[in-house]
């Protein structure tokens, strides 16, 4: 960790250099006319802060009906200086409050490199670090649940790099204690009063990211994204909540994600297609009993694989209106014979850019001998306060 | 020996020839009409590549990937301003790691500078609609603000490259002597236009319709950025009728259907325009555009009777 701080302190000195003799060039420009602006308001330099609400109405099977509060969502971002800006989005739910992203970003490295570090959705995949707001559907799909874990958060560091090729083509390298907001594996290693908590983290136990994303033009109008993920947990020192000392318990989480558009030039706002894919590849040693914190002999252990994705499309048919379907298979990472099948149709209507109604109706069927679940939602999305089309998000 | 020197006579053409190529700069502009300024002003020092085609919604652009190898090795950046392109400049610019073409720095290439917007919103709220803060964004398809934008963009390709600034300089006045003709051949064309009333799709038409002398009198969006719910429709039909409105001025990025059906209704005719340089075989240029779309709203006024 302290390499890693160094290697940061480094970078951000380098880039200081750059930027303050880049300052050097930049014209100032003064005139009598300044002694007649307004005067200095404290405010100013306030963040520029946004609210995303999310609610929905649901009937489903298992359930029954509902009507949620799903999510507060308040993001705020600032420069910090002239070489890093911070942002951070709050999500309260129901539940509870938590601080989803806090991160700073770098905004002048040299090399055409970006350094992002603290809290925030590693760049894995597509969906993995969209907000659930933002999804073409109303929950995230079972397979992103199942591998990731919920969103691809992650506490670490995160170095972007954009090669100097003629086509668009982006590198991430990542280490994060943990990937997946809802993934446990590794906070096991800070359980109080164990091990993992008082020897602190050993550099095998953290997950480590590699990302390759591309994108290959079709003409004016279409074009397919292409993404490579890898993260790897070298040595999980706890599975299930049992210690092991097995040096063979990395984990590996792979993904292939291919997003296919149609975007015409004329009339794109009342025209749109986006069809993505996104499979996931699970390997890692699993407890395939009942954990036995007392006798760890009682624990059996097998390496297994399992693969899980989704495939979804989007066609925005009129200026306020878009519908698709999607599907979902996710293999259960005990036994990947089980596998999860949901399916679903959507249908959104857009007011404006900042609201959206969304009707959805899904079915669940897990390979459990459990009853499927025939579900119903209408969501409703708002956002008010600053708003910014971010690239990732595209 | 023969040898050596073929080795030196082709190193040294490659060290002339990159030379060569590094002493062009790399200009991205946001639109064609930009474009097509830049490239008349920069002359043989510019290599100039336009994000936008020239048929989209300046407002919708879309954020493609292959945009941003372009801005990353670009010197500088050519942009309308004023949050025109806020659907997908900032976001490209954020990640395409070029700190000289951040706003604020000397590759960020703003033409809206000088200028005295329209439309400022006295409040700023979106029960108005997708407002832009600082003012209506749309002044270049006014050909009065051609200087200015003229100026901005000799004044950016100097502060990159001060030493071709005289060729610059005089590469602008040339560009503004071709634009005061063409001005002065326009006036005449126009001269029918005062007075007329018309509506256009998006609230874009503000400047342009006060070059021309035509009286806006209400848009086919609800409010900027909206699209129209039928009651809204039918009421802006109702006061064309009333109005007497002869003019449905069609924005090309925007289905025709709506206009069509208003043109239905109320007997007023279409002019097809564009908005950016390049959206019709006769507007590849800036002035190509300008004199594009006086000619078709003219037309259309012509053919109301």
């Amino acid at each position: 960790m302290r390499l890693l701080f160094r290697l940061s302190t480094l970078l951000l000195a380098v880039n200081g250099s750059l930027v303050w003799a880049d300052s050097a060039l930049t014209p100032v420009t003064s005139s009598p006319m300044d002694a007649a602006r307004p005067s200095y308001n404290p405010s100013t330099f306030n963040p520029a802060m946004g609210l995303v609400l999310d609610a929905a109405a649901s009937n489903t099977t298992v359930n029954r009906g509902s009507l949620d509060f799903r999510s507060a969502e308040m993001n705020f971002m600032a420069s910090v200086d002239p070489f890093a800006n911070i942002y951070a989005v709050i999500n309260g739910t129901k539940d509870e409050v938590s601080v989803e992203e806090a991160a700073f970003m770098t905004t002048s490295l040299p090399y055409n490199l970006t350094l992002r570090g603290g809290r925030f959705f590693a760049n894995f995949g597509r969906l993995p670090h969209w907000h659930d707001h933002e999804l073409p559907f109303v929950n995230r799909p079972t397979s992103l649940d199942t591998f990731m874990g919920g969103e691809a958060r992650g506490d670490g560091l995160e170095l972007m790099h954009l090669f100097r090729t003629p086509f668009f083509l982006q590198g991430t390298l990542g280490a994060y204690n943990e990937l997946g907001a809802d993934n446990h594996r590794l906070e096991e290693t800070a359980v109080p009063g164990s091990p993992g908590q008082t020897q602190g983290r050993p550099w095998g136990s953290f997950t480590y990211l590699g990302r390759l994303f591309s994108y290959i033009p079709m003409g004016d109008d279409y074009g397919v994204d292409v993404g490579l993920s890898e993260a790897v947990t070298p040595k999980q020192a706890y599975i299930s909540g049992i210690r092991v000392d097995n040096q063979h318990a990395a984990r590996s989480l792979s993904g292939v994600d291919l997003t296919f558009r149609y975007e015409p030039l004329t009339q794109n706002v009342s025209r749109k297609l986006i069809w993505s894919t996104e499979i996931f590849r699970n390997n890692e040693l699993r407890n395939m009993g009942t954990p036995d914190a007392v006798d760890p002999s009682n624990n059996t252990y097998r390496r297994q694989t399992a693969l899980g994705g989704f495939s979804y499309v989007d066609w925005r048919f009129a200026r306020r209106w878009s519908g698709g379907g999607f599907g979902d298979l996710a293999e259960d990472l005990d036994t990947p014979a089980k596998v999860t099948r949901t399916y679903g149709l959507t249908l959104n209507f857009i007011p404006s850019e900042f609201q959206r109604i969304r009707l959805q109706l899904s079915q669940v069927k897990a390979n459990d001998g459990t009853r499927a679940d025939d579900q119903i939602f209408l969501q409703w999305f708002g956002t008010i306060g600053t708003h910014v089309h971010v690239f990732k998000d595209r | 020996m023969n040898l050596l020197s073929t080795i030196r006579t082709t190193l040294t053409v490659l060290v002339l020839f990159s030379a060569q190529a590094f002493a062009t700069l790399r200009i991205v502009a946001t639109t064609p009409d930009l474009a097509d300024i830049t490239r008349q002003i920069g002359g043989d020092q510019v290599k100039v590549e336009s994000l936008a085609k020239g048929t989209e919604d300046i407002h919708a652009v879309p954020q493609r990937p292959s945009f941003l190898p372009k801005l990353n090795q670009a010197d500088a950046v050519v942009l309308i301003g004023l949050e025109a392109e806020h659907a997908f400049l900032p976001a490209l610019l954020e990640v395409a790691q070029n700190p000289n073409i951040l706003r604020g720095k000397p590759g960020y290439i703003d033409c809206s500078e000088g200028l005295a917007p329209m439309d400022v919103p006295a409040t700023v709220s979106r029960a108005e609609g997708e407002l832009h803060p600082e003012g209506n964004p749309h002044y270049n398809f006014d050909p009065r603000k051609g200087p200015m934008i003229a100026d901005n963009i000799a004044k950016g390709l100097s502060r990159i490259d001060p030493t071709h600034a005289a060729l610059y300089a005089q590469n602008r006045d040339e560009f503004k002597k071709s634009l005061a003709a063409k001005q002065a051949e326009w006036k005449t064309l126009i001269a029918p236009l005062q007075g007329v009333k018309a509506v256009c799709h998006h609230a874009d038409m503000v400047y342009f319709a006060n070059y021309l002398g035509v009286n806006l009198v209400g848009t086919v969006e609800l409010k900027p950025g909206i699209p129209p719910p039928p009651k809204h429709l039918e009421e802006l039909a109702q006061l064309m009728k009333s109005e007497h409105v002869p003019l449905i001025i069609h924005e090309i990025q925007y289905p025709s259907d709506t206009a069509q059906w208003l043109a239905q209704q109320t007997g007023a005719k279409i002019a097809d325009i564009a908005t950016m340089g390049n959206a019709f075989p006769d507007s590849k240029t800036y002035l190509g555009m300008i004199d594009h779309n006086i000619r078709a709203i003219v037309a259309a006024v012509k053919a109301h009777g």
